[in-house]
């Protein structure tokens, strides 16, 4: 008895991909056998199903913005600190006010239905839309990403993303359905930041008397950024 | 590998990659599942060797499945693999309730394998290949999930006394 035919050889099959012995054995095997044959018709019916495809949208062909606003201070605001963390009762002023921390490049790009659409420190999303980020930085190390919901919810937003020195790295996240606010922090440093030292120094900020929110001034040997994100209606 | 080269791969393998995107996460999400893998490509460009590229792809759409599946949980609303399993009794209107509420308690790994047979008609050994684990190791998996589909309605049949 033949060894079964893999699913990847029937797709090189289909696909043409197959070099010429290869091919020539396995349509003799295909000829020999209905199961096989059945097999492989489906396959082909899968791959002319899927000849249309949406364009793949990567990063780097992205537009780059003309340079990436500055933040948006949240400075001069009292905090009142409740038990439950209200954290987004700040919102920040318009992109034009100047206040740059850190050395962390980054640059978003929100793709909606296949659209890029670069994004400031402010980001409009909705659920289902990809936002892509691009970090760069001056020195090797570990970009890590977490949000912050208004309801006091930290998590981390994607997989740290290990960067080199000058070298743009990029990930994504599809946004999810939350509907309050959010921001999200972009933190570089030589290793990963433990999720728990960030929510720890995060709380610690938030006892500040008057708390800036846009970095997390806890977080020692680290550069960072952070956006706002809302529901985009 | 470059961005142009990236997306040579994705004319050549795309439709590849996406039926099996199709066949393990629905129609629904198999365009966003066949993104976030070559996406996924894209930031695991450096460790690719070159070699077998179509087979790299399906690994990573494979986990980029799994990701998805894991956050949304699609196959709640889309029972349909689990009125082909082999159920003891027919499925009533109560029973898919049911059903839909069991669903909540498999994991993205279980409900893309159940999919992929049940739905897709996939042969053992093709499930073998694509979780690249041994047949044996295949048919245990199902073995278990499917006693405990039959468990859970077993024991709705007896608290519906």
């Amino acid at each position: 008895m033949s060894e079964p035919v893999s699913r990847l050889d029937l797709e090189l099959l289909a696909l043409g991909e197959l070099g010429e012995s290869a091919e020539s054995m396995l349509r003799g095997r295909i000829a020999d056998d209905p199961d096989l044959a059945e097999r492989f018709a489906r396959i082909e019916r899968d791959l002319t199903r899927e000849r249309e495809l949406p364009a793949l949208v990567l990063p780097v062909e992205a537009p780059k913005p003309a340079g990436f606003p500055r933040w948006a201070s949240l400075g001069g605001l009292a905090l009142v600190l409740a038990a439950a963390v209200a954290l987004f009762v700040l919102r920040p002023q318009t992109p034009e006010t100047p206040t740059y921390r850190g050395a962390l490049d980054l640059e978003l790009v929100r793709i909606r239905l296949g659209e890029p659409e670069v994004q400031g420190a402010l980001v409009k999303a909705r659920a289902g839309d990809r936002l892509q980020y691009t970090v760069q930085v001056p020195e090797s190390g570990v970009v890590s990403v977490f949000d912050v919901q208004d309801d006091g919810t930290v998590s981390v937003w994607s997989d740290a993303l290990p960067v080199s020195a000058g070298r743009p790295a990029q990930g994504a996240v599809v946004i999810d359905d939350y509907p309050g606010l959010e921001r999200v922090y972009f933190v570089f440093a030589a290793e990963r930041v433990d999720p728990a030292d960030f929510e720890s120094a995060l709380v610690e900020a938030w006892s500040a008397p008057l708390a800036e929110l846009d970095v997390v001034p806890g977080l020692k040997g680290v550069s960072q950024r952070s956006v706002m994100l809302l529901e985009d209606p | 590998m470059n961005a142009d080269e990236l997306q040579d791969l994705y004319r050549r393998y795309g439709p590849a990659v996406r039926a099996r995107c199709r066949a393990m996460c629905g129609e629904t999400d198999a365009d966003e599942a066949l993104q976030e893998a070559f996406l996924s490509a894209w930031r695991a460009k450096d460790r690719f060797d070159g070699r077998h590229p179509l087979a790299w792809l399906h690994t990573i759409a494979r986990n980029a499945c799994f990701d998805l599946l894991r956050r949304r949980k699609p196959w709640i609303d889309d029972p349909e693999v689990w009125l082909r399993l082999p159920a003891p009794t027919p499925a009533t209107g109560s029973e898919r309730v049911d059903v839909a509420r069991m669903l909540e308690d498999f994991s993205a790994e279980d409900a893309a394998l159940l999919r992929l047979r049940y739905v897709e008609g996939w042969r053992i050994h093709e499930l073998a290949e694509h979780f690249e684990t041994s047949e044996r190791s295949l048919r245990r998996s199902l073995e278990r999930i499917e006693a405990r589909a039959r468990a859970i309605l077993r024991t709705d049949e007896v608290s519906d006394v």
